[in-house]
């Protein structure tokens, strides 16, 4: 039988990469995220071209109570889970914090780690009743660093990777690995969220260099997932190049 | 030589050893170095018969800079352009309190795990630098990320390689040069035999009731790393038993 994966913020990004490689190397796939067309045009993408089986959740990962009746009312045949993805997550504005707007400090919160807790929570009687389970956290190289107007941001993401930490002491005795995969900046949607859908904005962050693909990090995702059974990655830092870290930004290779 | 060229510190056993299969059969041209002669030698002509790629070994203590220099400035011509460097020669000595600890484990553990790490990064990464190609991977440790107890100077050592690799790529991607690392958690491999100078049964202790990490699956990261797209620089990998979920917490079936 086929390995279940259900991966959070799928319709998009790293998530939907990640949907579409894993589709290609055998798993079936319960994809969740807010954007309900996006999310079905996806499922149709990947039924046509793979082999693989894709169910759509479509709830708003900040509230609590729909995530729990989305996972309570899951078909039995979709409740054997072995991998969960916890990708959902969005960095809104880097301004300083004395002029930042408390609902974007909100709305990560309630994303990145709330989310990301939340969702955990519901699925780890699932998880835990499963051969070879494994969860991965996408965390950032803002789980490692702060840069400049990322305070909130990080401390998102730092929560995450003391989640990811405590996660893996707490079901060592249960076989179930645990892996954090932390990219650098890499293109997708996430620039124009940042931007708040300012098109040019988003586009002149990438102007002058390669940043990550979204397959990039999913590659990073497939390696972990399929390591021999004894074998957890723990956590995968991972940039493009012209990043040495989160402060550090290569604009030019010296010639 | 088409093929690229890696070179392989402390290439005799464990990591070192399974790296040095696992590249020789990704079609990289090899240059192997270690301690001990006889050893490098078989595996020299091991990896020429069974392998359809180059290789060359270079004998010297790392902790010898005239050895180290040497040993380099014989290298012929042909080999000189080293594309990957895997510095994994690196030794745990000891495992006591920092009060009784050994003065001459310490300094044999800071010798080669980064002097030695440094003298031979220094002595190939100009040539590096000049072609703006070139990649090179640190092995650390979860020693390199926590301290644990009785392990002060060890993992002092891996902290030390940690901020040198983070360093390497701030100064070296400018270059067009990758800096990565890899951290492993508990090996099976003679590391914890030469730890305890040579007592198996306090090395076996180590991995009892638990499946620990294989030298293959380091080298299949190692691999891995070294075989992404050009743009990608994989930082560090974090890489641990399944049953160890850090320095202090592993879970033993006795």
């Amino acid at each position: 039988m086929n390995k279940i994966a259900f991966i959070t913020g799928a319709s998009a990004g790293i998530g939907e990469a990640t949907a579409k490689l894993l589709a290609e190397n055998g798993y079936n796939l319960i994809l969740a995220a807010r954007r309900k067309e996006k999310l079905e045009q996806l499922k149709s993408e990947i039924e046509k071209n793979t082999d693989a089986k894709v169910y759509c959740l479509n709830f708003d990962i900040q509230k609590r109570k729909d995530i729990e009746k989305a996972i309570k009312n899951l078909p039995e045949k979709w409740q054997q889970i072995n991998i969960l993805i916890n990708n959902a997550g969005l960095g809104l504005s880097f301004d300083p914090v004395f002029a930042a707007e408390i609902e974007d400090w909100e709305t990560m919160m309630d994303t990145n780690v709330k989310g990301l807790m939340s969702i955990t929570h519901s699925l780890l009687p699932h998880l835990m009743n499963t051969q070879d389970a494994h969860i991965v956290n996408i965390g950032s190289t803002a789980s490692k660093q702060v840069k400049k107007g990322s305070s909130v941001y990080s401390a998102t993401k730092f929560a995450v990777e003391a989640f990811t930490k405590g996660l893996r002491i707490d079901l060592l005795k249960y076989d179930i690995r645990v892996t954090q995969i932390n990219p650098g900046i890499v293109e997708t949607e996430f620039a124009l969220v940042k931007s708040k859908g300012n098109k040019t904005e988003a586009d002149s962050a990438y102007k002058d260099y390669t940043p990550l693909k979204p397959i990039d990090v999913a590659e990073a995702i497939l390696f972990a997932i399929e390591r021999p059974k004894h074998v957890n990655i723990n956590d995968i830092l991972l940039t493009s190049v012209v990043e040495a870290d989160m402060n550090n930004m290569i604009n030019k290779i010296v010639e | 030589m088409e093929n690229k060229i890696a070179l392989i510190t402390g290439a005799t056993s464990g990591i070192g050893k399974a790296t040095a299969y696992k590249l020789a059969k990704e079609g990289y041209n090899l240059i192997i170095t270690g301690r001990r002669v006889k050893i490098l030698m078989e595996l020299e002509v091991f990896i020429q018969k069974n392998y359809k790629v180059r290789c060359i070994s270079l004998n010297f203590d790392i902790r010898e800079p005239n050895e180290l220099e040497n040993s380099m400035h014989k290298l012929p011509k042909e080999w000189h352009e080293i594309e990957l460097l895997i510095n994994n020669a690196g030794l745990a000595l000891g495992m006591e309190s920092i009060h009784e600890g050994d003065l001459q484990q310490w300094n044999q553990m800071i010798d080669t795990n980064i002097k030695g790490l440094l003298h031979i990064s220094k002595m190939i990464l100009p040539g590096m630098v000049e072609r703006k190609s070139g990649h090179i991977i640190n092995i650390s440790s979860i020693a390199g990320k926590e301290a644990y107890g009785n392990g002060a100077v060890y993992c002092g050592t891996k902290h030390a390689v940690e901020a040198i690799t983070k360093g390497m790529r701030i100064d070296l991607l400018p270059h067009g040069i990758k800096v990565s690392s890899v951290s492993p958690g508990m090996v099976d491999t003679g590391f914890s035999t030469v730890r305890f100078s040579g007592n198996k049964e306090k090395a076996e202790a180590v991995y009892k009731g638990l499946t620990p990490l294989y030298a293959e699956d380091i080298a299949d990261t190692i691999a891995w790393i070294a075989s992404r797209p050009k743009h990608v620089n994989i930082n560090d990998v974090l890489i641990m038993p399944t049953a160890q979920a850090n320095a202090s917490n592993t879970y033993k079936k006795i």
